[in-house]
């Protein structure tokens, strides 16, 4: 996969888009599999979950989810440190050190380092850090789809 | 010991050298933040910080959506680019997230309504418009193709949205199902007529046309506790209505009669056979509403094996009936209704959430949802409005 292009990548998904809807919601399955496993990734056991499917008219499928953990700390409890500490042990911001870690410093780069786009609005602004890491989709050609992503965000539903 | 020095002269000092010292840094720092943020509708660069800490002071001013309550750490420079995520997770989804702590209920019901379900409001404007440009005198099935056709043109569907819908899978995914309860006055409740089949065995003059739904099943309950102070919301949540026929047909019984009237495949995880107890002693006399109620057909073991639960009302997860102590019965309590023949209430294994509409422009009709939902009833009319 990662040998392809960008433009490779849209032809193939273009090419099968049933495959890949369905691979999305297998791996959204296997996710809350896991996130409900004993091995409670979350820290608690995940008593409830909630979980919309949205595509974007850009193409990406996600997931928007809320999660209730069964006995995790209140952020409205007195002592709110033990909130943060657990919230600290479950979610991170940080490039994990690259000598320390580098399968997980690979995946945060990534996966989640913010490219600003014309999709975000960023373009004009800050670019004290851009493109951190030369992603494989540099040959991205410009996508000024503003309106039609405002159009096509909102969900499609009504079924 | 030096005498006490004199008091500072009584002259006022220019003001602006204080205002710097205590605001400038901080202003600055706010102005400079929301420069950059306004740029990017998803907050990067995220402001760094020494540790994780709740958002507080001038912090909160500052605020793009989803970025409530918590501030994560993070150390300046490219930490500043990086998406909130789950080192766990990562490894296994290998794909972007975006994590967010809800800190409070508020936070959780502005995240349900911006992300999860969101309004189609602005297609309404274009439905709406696409309407005003309808003939005088047009039929339903005109302003039905043109309300089809305005929504279809509007929303952009990609191919892999296409494909989830075409493929039957589904566009939500929930640990809890739910129920929706239609609970209007009857003069304004959306009901089904019975099959043609059926009314057409009918007497034509006949006005029992409609479909008995659950609001039906509700008044047809048992007498006695707990169903006297049982209301439709509770009776929702934890029954469903099935007919005697299809119940046995599913638990493996008596197969020959009748059909399914209320399909639900998705029940059949919750049907566990459980072992079929032989009846050796003759059945007690029936002592409780429970007892008397049950039907002896359907198992005479359910009618002594549960009781009801002493916990009822105390959880949402505590159901209404449990089993008695010493009991292992794997079947779920059914209860039959009365007035309605054959017609069975069957407890659910775990609860559902339940959905009723609300009318925005009629006051009397919410109020009287409200009042259907949360007040027990036998006979709706009468007992909620007194007529």
């Amino acid at each position: 996969m990662d040998a392809l292009t960008f433009t490779e990548k849209t032809a193939l998904l273009n090419a099968a888009p049933a495959i890949a809807a369905e691979h999305f919601v297998n791996n959204v399955r296997a996710l809350i599999a896991f996130l409900s496993s004993s091995a409670t990734p979350l820290g608690y056991k995940l008593k409830n979950f909630f979980g919309r499917f949205e595509i974007q008219g850009r193409g990406s499928p996600h997931l928007h989810s809320v999660l209730w953990l069964e006995g995790a700390p209140k952020a409205t409890d007195v002592d709110g440190q033990q909130y943060l500490t657990w919230i600290d042990s479950i979610i991170s911001a940080r490039l994990p050190d690259e000598t320390l870690d580098p399968e997980l410093h690979a995946m945060v780069s990534k996966f989640q380092v913010h490219h600003h786009t014309d999709s975000c609005g960023g373009h004009k602004g800050d670019l004290a850090e851009p493109q951190q890491v030369p992603s494989a989709d540099a040959d991205v050609p410009c996508r000024r789809r503003r309106r039609r992503r405002r159009q096509s965000d909102h969900l499609s539903s009504r079924i | 010991m030096p005498p006490p020095a004199p008091p500072p002269p009584p002259i006022r000092p220019p003001l602006q050298p204080h205002l710097t010292a205590a605001q400038s840094s901080e202003t600055r720092r706010f102005f400079a933040i929301q420069q950059e943020r306004s740029q990017c509708r998803f907050g990067f660069p995220h402001p760094f910080a020494e540790t994780t800490h709740f958002r507080a002071g001038i912090e909160t001013r500052n605020t793009v959506k989803g970025d409530k309550g918590i501030i994560l750490r993070r150390h300046p420079g490219r930490d500043q680019w990086v998406n909130n995520y789950s080192p766990d997770i990562l490894r296994i989804w290998e794909a972007n997230m975006d994590l967010q702590p809800i800190t409070e209920p508020y936070a959780a019901a502005a995240y349900i309504l911006s992300y999860v379900t969101k309004n189609e409001q602005s297609e309404r404007g274009y439905v709406k418009e696409a309407l005003q440009g309808l003939k005088e005198g047009a039929t339903l099935p005109d302003v039905l193709r043109k309300i089809g056709n305005a929504v279809l043109s509007y929303r952009e569907v990609s191919k892999q949205e296409t494909m989830l819908l075409l493929l039957g899978f589904p566009l939500y995914i929930s640990s809890l199902s739910t129920t929706f309860v239609h609970c209007f006055p009857p003069a304004q409740r959306q009901m089904f007529s019975r099959p043609y089949s059926v009314l057409a065995q009918q007497d034509p003059d006949s006005t029992d046309v409609w479909q008995q739904g659950i609001i039906e099943a509700y008044s047809h309950r048992p007498a006695g506790e707990p169903w006297d102070s049982m209301t439709l919301l509770e009776f929702a949540t934890w029954f469903e209505v099935t007919s005697a026929a299809a119940d046995a047909k599913k638990t493996g019984g008596n197969s020959a009669a009748g059909q399914e009237e209320f399909p639900e495949e998705y029940e059949e995880l919750d049907l566990e056979p459980g072992p079929t107890e032989p009846e050796t002693e003759t059945a007690p006399a029936p002592t409780t509403a429970f007892e008397r109620l049950f039907p002896e057909r359907s198992d005479a073991a359910g009618a002594t094996a549960f009781q009801q639960n002493p916990l009822w009302g105390s959880a949402v997860a505590e159901p209404p009936f449990s089993r008695k102590p010493g009991q292992t019965t794997r079947k779920l309590p059914r209860f039959a209704l009365s007035g309605s023949t054959g017609k069975l209430a069957r407890m659910r294994k775990t609860p559902r959430c339940v959905t009723s509409p609300m009318s925005n422009n009629h006051d009397v009709v919410t109020t009287y949802s409200l009042l259907a939902m949360n007040v027990p009833f036998r006979d709706e009319l009468p007992d909620l409005l007194g007529i």
